[in-house]
């Protein structure tokens, strides 16, 4: 556990950091977030030395950072920073070699965690390892960076706006990538950040600051729900209620949906009498697309139907956002959308009215 | 500068080997090749190569016809050899004809004339061009350089071995002066030396000052751009006054050989001199260091030590190298200068040449002066591309294919 109590840190006239309290509990995700200027990036650096406080103390599990010294502690603690900073004249698996070799590990000991780091951010060692850094994109360096982070194992890591130079397509994958590292490996994490949307996707707790002080410190649902006051309202925008739906996940909001496979009597389906849809599914349980008998007519042939549909326009894997089921709901001016797992095989459904049960903030998942 | 970085030849791919065989042709078959003098003092007679050696003019015609043929067809892969073979023969026909020319007349002095330099230095310059255009990979240029060199130098020792080049005077000035010459071009490599290893350290220091703070770089760049300024010639003289009145008031100073002129002020200012490019380098050097990766090498625990050794010195000492090149290629040139002021080497036979009137002496102090310079710059050079860790070699390869 990492505690600030009563920090300060002035750079000559600056305040940067004012009279802060917080405590970031061991395994959780722990975001700061505000405008620049708001003293984020201080606050990291305090956690390993990298800036002392002029006031008061941070503590780790209780002992205070001064007693630690400066370099023994970094090595216990991943950094991650948004220019990266792998050294241009070491490969890859050399970089992400560093902070074991520092340590002293065994050789052959490096050689091995180095080719499991780099495999941990999905990139092939065989293939990376000899690299230089000036042949990656900007994306696989930062995988790098969190692979040479990771190397020695360290419980904490301190990532200073890690993808914000990454372009959004990127961005998008590595924080997945990162949160489901981060589901795995359970490490005390203090992520900064100037960008809301990052913050509500991957905090399990968000500290908002402002100038130097913290104005809110809170889950992020907790934070989207009752903002502390107009600036953090602001802060986080006018689509505080979409945000809310970035961070719940399809799989707790969707519903048992009704489906037939495509090698029963399809004809019969539509005219039966019967009123309503059904998702067609293969033989594997594969969603193959859908009948609606107040759209389809008797005379059509459904096998024909589904051929011409484009479902997988429409499905949702059960890991997506509602947020992204709402986009993609309005992009199809579809009411209900089919949600599938991996292997695109049906799992349930999931309709405009589960989101807004979901949006209300006093909603609760079945 | 990027060294070798690929260009296209500055005059299209035809006009300048055309210019320049035009030249050396002419050079080689109007201005006189050897010149030919009754006495030390008398005036001489010039002997075009075609007199001296027709058949090695014809050779020579023929090369260059030759070479700028080669540069008609892309790639030009013959034009670098055919240039060292107009160097070689040009080499070869001064050693043939020098003994015959000559006639065992000792007093008769028979050196070398423009037809042969000209011709020679054209036959440099092609080489250069036709090395530098195409598509070939640097480390293929520098076995080319290698290579090319040794053979020269080697048909050179052939040459002088077999006595061919006895005749000439300015060897007989060497064999003249021979245990004169020995000591000057020890004189004049140890001033080089310690003026590099003494500038080295000055230099390295003010970089490395001025890479961290703007008062110790504006401070420190100021004192070594004002000694810039100066003329060297201007300095060696100013250093004059102060250190012959501190020899004056301090005997042990004048014992330990400080005085006003000889080795002591030459040393003061060419070690201020090579200072210059060896800080600007090493500053550079340091300040081209990703702060990045700086502040990821602190924030990964590296200390003070440990980051210079590990960062900064590995991205750092192949641009101060490149600085310490260009110091020594200077000191080496400077060091010429110094004979002025007593401090000895080669300039000792350039100067007394030039005032005698005695163009073979003046050569004796050049040639060896020019030698020991390209020496520095290849090796140099090629210590700097040593340096450069692959890393930072395979960027430079990437953004030049455009990646």
């Amino acid at each position: 556990m990492i505690r600030f109590e009563g920090v300060g840190r002035s750079f000559g006239d600056v305040r940067a950091v004012n009279g802060l309290d917080l405590e970031i509990p061991e395994r959780e995700l722990c975001v700061l977030v505000g405008p620049s200027g708001a003293g984020k990036s201080t606050i990291l650096r305090m956690i390993n030395r990298l800036v002392e406080p002029t006031e008061g103390r941070v503590a780790l599990d209780g002992r205070d950072l001064r007693s630690i010294g400066a370099e023994t502690l970094r090595r216990g603690i991943g950094y991650v920073i948004q220019g990266v900073g792998l050294f241009p004249h070491l490969t890859v698996s050399a970089n992400v070699s560093v902070v074991p070799e520092l340590l002293g590990w065994p050789r052959a000991r490096i050689a091995g965690r180095s080719r499991e780091m780099l495999e941990l951010v999905g990139l092939d060692p065989d293939r990376y390892g000899p690299r230089y850094p000036s042949q990656l994109s900007g994306g696989e360096a930062q995988r790098v960076g969190v692979a040479r982070a990771l190397a020695s194992d360290p419980p904490i890591l301190l990532m200073d706006e890690p993808f914000s130079a990454v372009d959004p397509v990127n961005r998008l994958r590595l924080q997945n990538e990162f949160l489901s590292i981060q589901r795995r490996l359970r490490k005390t994490v203090v992520f900064v950040t100037h960008d809301v949307d990052e913050a509500i996707r991957l905090a399990d707790r968000i500290a908002v600051l402002r100038a130097g002080s913290l104005v809110q410190y809170d889950e992020p649902e907790a934070i989207l729900d009752r903002p502390a006051d107009a600036f953090i309202a602001g802060f986080l925008g006018a689509d505080r209620a979409l945000k809310r739906l970035s961070r719940r996940t399809i799989r707790d909001w969707m519903r048992p949906a009704a489906s037939a496979r495509v090698d029963s009597d399809l004809a019969e389906l539509l005219c039966g009498g019967g009123q309503g849809y059904w998702w067609i599914v293969d033989g594997d349980g594969r969603l193959l697309g859908c009948l609606d008998s107040t759209l389809a007519g008797c005379s059509e042939d459904p096998r024909e139907i589904i051929a011409s549909q484009r479902i997988e326009d429409m499905a949702m894997n059960h890991d997506a956002s509602l947020k992204d089921a709402l986009s993609v709901m309005l992009g199809s001016s579809a009411r209900t959308i089919p949600v599938v797992d991996g292997a695109f095989r049906l799992v349930g459904e999931i309709g405009l009215d589960d989101v807004e049960r979901a949006a209300d903030h006093g909603g609760k998942p079945k | 500068m990027t060294e070798g970085e690929e260009r296209p030849s500055p005059f299209g791919s035809i006009l300048a080997p055309a210019a320049l065989a035009a030249a050396g042709l002419a050079s080689a078959a109007f201005l006189p090749f050897f010149d030919l003098r009754p006495n030390r003092i008398a005036q001489g007679r010039g002997i075009p190569l075609g007199e001296a050696e027709p058949l090695a003019l014809a050779a020579v015609a023929a090369l260059w016809l030759l070479l700028v043929l080669s540069g008609i067809k892309p790639g030009r892969r013959s034009g670098a050899a055919l240039a060292v073979a107009i160097a070689a023969l040009a080499l070869a026909a001064a050693g043939l004809a020098a003994p015959r020319l000559a006639g065992g007349d000792l007093v008769a002095r028979l050196s070398l004339g423009p037809g042969f330099w000209l011709l020679e230095l054209t036959a440099y310059a092609s080489y250069v061009i036709a090395l530098r255009s195409g598509r070939r990979s640097e480390e293929k240029r520098w076995a080319w350089s290698l290579g090319s060199s040794s053979f020269i130098i080697l048909l050179l020792a052939i040459l002088f071995a077999s006595g061919s080049l006895d005749a000439l005077s300015i060897t007989r000035e060497w064999s003249a002066q021979r245990t004169v010459f020995a000591a000057e071009m020890k004189r004049h490599i140890a001033l080089t030396t310690e003026a590099l290893v003494a500038g080295g350290i000055l230099g390295a220091g003010i970089g490395a000052a001025a890479a961290r703070g703007k008062t110790a770089r504006s401070a420190g760049f100021f004192f070594l751009n004002i000694f810039q300024t100066i003329p060297s010639l201007a300095l060696f003289g100013l250093l004059v006054i102060p250190l012959a009145a501190l020899a004056d008031r301090f005997p042990l100073l004048r014992a330990w050989g400080i005085g006003g002129i000889g080795a002591a002020p030459a040393l003061i200012a060419l070690s201020i001199y090579a200072a210059l490019p060896i800080a600007r380098n090493t500053c550079a050097g340091l300040e081209g260091v990703p702060p990045a990766a700086l502040d990821a090498g602190r924030g990964m625990g590296m200390g003070k030590v440990q980051l210079f050794l590990r960062v900064e010195l590995p991205l750092a000492l192949p641009v101060a190298v490149a600085g310490f090149r260009t110091a020594a290629v200077q000191a080496i040139g400077n060091v010429a200068i110094a004979a002025l002021i007593g401090a000895g080497g080669m300039g000792v036979f350039i100067f007394q040449g030039l005032g005698q009137f005695a163009l073979d002496m003046v050569l004796m102090g050049t040639l060896p002066v020019i030698a020991m310079a390209l020496v520095a710059d290849a090796g140099l050079g090629a210590l700097a591309r040593v340096l450069t860790p692959r890393g930072l070699r395979v960027a430079v390869a990437s953004a030049e294919s455009g990646r």
